[in-house]
């Protein structure tokens, strides 16, 4: 080939190529741009976010703030009875734990039970949002207003109450003097197939924070 | 050949519909249908429930005081009681026709604790049952009154003035 | 066909199916409950309940008895009757929604019309009162009376319209007990 062929030579085989990619078409294209179109919405929602945050620890009065709700320990202390309200078996103590919770979500929500289909599960399920370490309850937990209110506690959104909770466990389980409570971040399913669609439930998701707080024995 | 062997087969997919259906309705829709087990009783006819006699014995209107627009009907009933008198689950007056239904008001009304009880009584001796209801000035009956036992057994006087 | 056609077609039935996938009601439709309305100030009527808004005010403080609470409460005077039975006739849940959120009548109040037996043909009066965040204390909100412990499927919820604009606001309410009206 002579060289001032090889320019048209090389123009016949780039138009050649052109020709081939411009043969398979507008679908191609099409599918090239739609999976660029996902792949930029799902960076942009975060997929490459990485998967869980490490927990903080905490102490006494300091807010431990999840997506739906915020806890802080007042105060954590082990007895035998509370006047009126629980009273431990033998072999057994409670634990009371005085906290300020507030619920963020835009529903009322019950501390242990459910209020109209909203179910937060933050104590007394077998994976509660609000988990003591080191002890394992006995029986249910129970909470109450501090102020002597009547009947279980409703948390009214962006309202914030101060509650004792008291969890049953056996006699001798913080043997440090300190109480540990995990606080999770909640994950919302929606009932399907057994319970009905409008059933939501708060479901234990990543560790947020670790609460340790002295205990004092009474 | 061909014709009865599909014929054959649609029969029999035909009696399995039957079959199915059949069974579903016999298991899980029958037992559903409530049956109220009611006797109707006329006037001074004395009744057995709750392992007792009643016998309807006054019907009053205006009896106690009431609300504005409203009047109290009060419904007695003597009851022989005995051993073994067990108690009721409800005292009820309705209205025939419309079909409002209505509860004893005697815990909110001024009657005093002698007039007679607000319940069946369990193993006692003969006593009177007094039942009080709260009735707008527009329900002017013919009503019913109806006693269920624990059972769901109903016993319904009819009740006019 | 022409050239383009094809992808016309293609494109348009991708949005067609957009449209319904966006219009079809979720799956909680096939068993929500009915809600009644009506007018600022009208009675409304349900299947077991009428209900009728008499008056409402801000407090700084409720108290009934020897209990007492602080906070932004909203307390709501409800006039509410049975229709048709007074068997089970009761509200036992009063939800208000605000914006997109809802709060519902504290139960930590011991004689609010929660739970008080209700008559066919005669009102009774009685008050609910909503512990709110600070900052909501204007705006137009629904109040919705139920008479089961959550919000039923397939039955009537009445709802009520209030409008917390201009609502007095005292420094203390003392919850009265619900009584027979006409008395």
């Amino acid at each position: 080939m002579r060289t001032d062929e090889t320019p048209g030579a090389v123009r016949r085989v780039a138009a050649g190529s052109g020709r081939a990619l411009a043969s398979l078409g507008a679908p191609l294209w099409a599918a090239i741009l739609f999976a660029t179109i996902i792949a930029a919405v799902f960076v942009g929602f975060g997929g490459l976010r990485p998967a869980s945050a490490s927990p903080t620890e905490i102490g006494v009065d300091e807010e431990a703030r999840t997506s739906l709700y915020a806890v802080t320990v007042l105060d954590a202390e082990t007895t035998d009875a509370v006047e009126g309200r629980m009273e431990a078996d033998p072999g057994e103590t409670l634990v009371v734990a005085t906290l300020r919770v507030e619920n963020l979500s835009d529903r009322p929500i019950d501390i242990g039970g459910s209020v109209d289909r909203v179910e937060a599960r933050l104590v007394n399920t077998a994976a509660p949002l609000l988990a003591l370490v080191d002890a394992e309850p006995t029986d249910y937990a129970r909470s109450w207003r501090t102020d002597g209110s009547p009947g279980t506690v409703v948390l009214q959104p962006d309202v914030p109450a101060v509650v004792q909770i008291a969890w049953p466990v056996p006699e001798g389980s913080l043997a440090d003097g300190i109480l540990r409570l995990d606080v999770h971040e909640p994950e919302i399913t929606t009932g399907k197939v057994i319970l009905s669609s409008d059933h939501i439930s708060w479901d234990r998701g990543d560790l947020v924070a670790r609460i340790a707080v002295p205990v004092e024995p009474s | 050949m061909r014709w009865s062997g599909r014929r054959a087969s649609l029969i029999a997919l035909l009696a399995a519909v039957v079959a199915v259906v059949a069974v579903h309705v016999w298991f899980d829709v029958v037992p559903t249908i409530e049956s109220d087990e009611m006797t109707v009783v006329s006037a001074d006819e004395a009744v057995d429930l709750a392992g007792q006699q009643l016998t309807l014995r006054s019907v009053r209107a205006d009896e106690f005081e009431a609300p504005k627009g409203s009047h109290t009907v009060s419904v007695r009933l003597h009851s022989s009681g005995g051993a073994e008198a067990t108690g009721c689950r409800s005292l009820l007056l309705g209205e025939q026709g419309d079909g409002r239904v209505w509860t004893p008001g005697t815990s909110e009304l001024d009657i005093p604790s002698d007039a007679g009880e607000s319940r069946c009584q369990a193993e006692s001796p003969p006593y009177d049952i007094l039942a009080v209801f709260v009735v707008p000035d527009d329900a002017s009956g013919p009503f019913w009154f109806d006693v269920t036992d624990e059972d769901g057994r109903i016993v319904r006087f009819p009740v006019e003035f | 066909m022409r050239r383009g056609a094809p992808w016309a077609i293609g494109a348009a039935l991708v949005v067609v199916a957009g449209v319904a996938v966006a219009l079809t009601p979720p799956d909680i439709a096939l068993t929500q409950a009915f809600s009644i309305h009506g007018g600022e100030g009208d009675a409304v009527t349900g299947r077991t309940l009428t209900a009728q808004v008499r008056d409402a005010a801000f407090a700084e403080r409720v108290s009934t008895g020897d209990w007492e609470a602080d906070g932004n409460w909203l307390v709501v005077s409800v006039a509410a009757s049975a229709p048709q039975t007074e068997v089970d006739a009761a509200v036992i849940l009063a939800a208000l929604e605000v914006g997109d959120r809802t709060f519902h009548a504290s139960e930590r109040v011991r004689d609010s019309l929660l739970g008080t037996a209700l008559r066919v043909g005669t009102d009774t009066v009685g008050m609910l009162a909503f512990e709110l965040p600070a900052d909501v204390d204007a705006g137009d909100a629904d109040l919705r009376l139920i008479t089961s412990y959550s919000t039923p499927q397939l039955d009537d919820v009445v709802v009520l319209p209030l409008s917390l604009d201009d609502l007095p606001s005292e420094a203390e309410i003392e919850i009265v007990a619900p009584e027979w009206e006409g008395f």
